[in-house]
């Protein structure tokens, strides 16, 4: 009887303990992006720790959220970065690994989340649930020499009024800062200095005048629009 | 048989539960020409910290525009956005109507926009909120059963502006703003009743009904006030 009588008592105690656990793997599709692709024969590379990546709230201030991102980011990466070049190469052994080499390929692009916040509305008083991502990108030749190394910021938001619950609310706000990291990827990236330097020298070396005149057109457009905006 | 007296305290409330009060005002500055082929694309602003255009209001303006027979157009604003991508996400979608013509530069965005025959775009800001509330209501449970019992009310109020742009010409066409207000109301005897205040869906219907009017040609020779 003393052992039946303490069924219903630790239900109801696992349950108060689990009420403020929120355990997430998001998931999210992620469109191709409009844009005229760099000319360059590219890869990527994504570390075990992106692949891998589960943020564990460790605040006991704050609600325990569990949230898995790396197959997201994977999706994300694997839809984006493609559109991005001319040639894509897929994906590429750890260029910072011994005697590494990948004939052919001009680049190798190696993406680290390095920070993940969020805010949930009963924080924030507000009815959003809000979300920042901050990567740490790589780039390196194909022969392994780092070639360019920069930071992208990412948020994302969505209301909670008309999810169904948290977890899809937080789904929903981390989609929207991957699509916004593709926004910026997409205007920024034939912008970074150590890149835009390198291609230059290199079609200036190959005498590449038909690609650079592209690219320098791309630029140029993309110069236009973000002073617009 | 006698209606108990409390039902019929409910139902008064009910009506004035029901009651939500709505403004549109209309600016103008070009008349529409929506040819056969021609689309219209309904968006919400998402560039704002403070808060989000929803997403159902925009479906819901969307909704309204293309109803009663109204033979306008409307492609989904998630299509339209994912075949564009990223070119309408919150960091880039242009602010003002001039900027198409830098966006369009891009080929494979004019191409893709032709494809779609849009001829107008319709960005929707602003959101509904509740600005005040007060009352409680307490909820007990026993061994002889349970029930609420008190009243609570909030106020809500919904503030969008619809601005008009013409693909075409990047100029901008009209203007139209909802403000709605309305109070809800949660009575509890027994068992709680919302009575709810649709102020959301009476912004939406007072928009989308003034934005069918200006793609709707008016035999009448304008847009209705």
């Amino acid at each position: 009887m003393k052992s039946n009588s303490a069924v219903p008592i630790l239900c109801l105690l696992s349950l108060a303990l689990t009420a403020c656990n929120s355990q997430l793997t998001v998931k999210g599709q992620f469109p191709s992006p409009l844009s005229s692709p760099m000319p360059l024969h590219a890869a990527a590379h994504y570390s075990p720790e992106l692949l891998a990546h589960n943020y564990t709230e460790s605040s006991d201030d704050r609600d325990k959220w569990s949230i898995q991102t790396g197959s997201a980011q994977q999706a994300f990466f694997d839809t984006l970065l493609p559109a991005l070049f001319q040639q894509w190469a897929g994906q590429s052994p750890d260029p910072e690994s011994e005697s590494f080499q990948l004939p052919g390929v001009d680049i190798v692009i190696k993406p680290n989340l390095s920070d993940f916040q969020y805010s949930l509305p009963r924080e924030s008083r507000s009815k959003i649930f809000e979300v920042w991502m901050k990567y740490n990108m790589q780039l390196y030749q194909g022969d392994g020499q780092l070639l360019a190394d920069w930071f992208v910021t990412a948020y994302g938001k969505t209301p909670s009024g008309f999810m169904q619950s948290d977890e899809d609310a937080m789904n929903e706000a981390i989609v929207v800062a991957l699509r916004d990291l593709g926004a910026n990827l997409t205007l920024n990236f034939a912008r970074v200095p150590e890149l835009r330097d390198w291609m230059e020298r290199r079609n200036g070396q190959d005498g590449h005048s038909a690609p650079q005149a592209a690219e320098e057109d791309r630029l140029k457009t993309k110069e236009a629009n973000h002073e617009d905006s | 048989m006698k209606t108990p007296e409390y039902l019929i305290a409910l139902l008064s409330l009910a009506s004035l539960g029901a009651c939500t009060s709505v403004t549109i005002d209309e600016y103008q500055n070009a008349s529409t020409e929506l040819g056969s082929n021609d689309r219209i694309v309904v968006l919400g602003r998402r560039h704002s910290a403070e808060y989000e255009t929803e997403p159902d209001l925009i479906s819901c303006v969307a909704k309204t525009i293309s109803s009663n027979s109204s033979g306008v157009s409307v492609i989904p604003e998630k299509q339209f956005v994912d075949e564009l991508y990223p070119w309408f996400e919150p960091r880039m979608a242009p602010m003002q109507p001039k900027r198409l013509a830098a966006l369009i530069k891009e080929p494979k965005l004019k191409q893709k926009i032709d494809e779609f025959n849009l001829r107008y775009l319709v960005w929707i800001d602003g959101n509904t909120q509740t600005t005040n509330s007060a009352g409680s209501v307490g909820c007990a449970i026993g061994p002889g059963g349970g029930g609420c019992f008190g009243f609570g009310s909030w106020d809500e109020k919904s503030d969008y502006e619809a601005s008009v742009w013409d693909y075409q010409k990047q100029s901008l066409v009209a203007k139209v703003s909802a403000d709605a207000k309305g109070t809800s109301y949660m009575p509890a005897l027994v068992v709680p009743i919302p009575l709810l205040a649709r102020v959301q869906s009476n912004a939406c219907k007072g928009l989308g009904s003034q934005l069918r009017d200006i793609f709707v040609s008016d035999p009448s020779g304008g847009a209705q006030e």
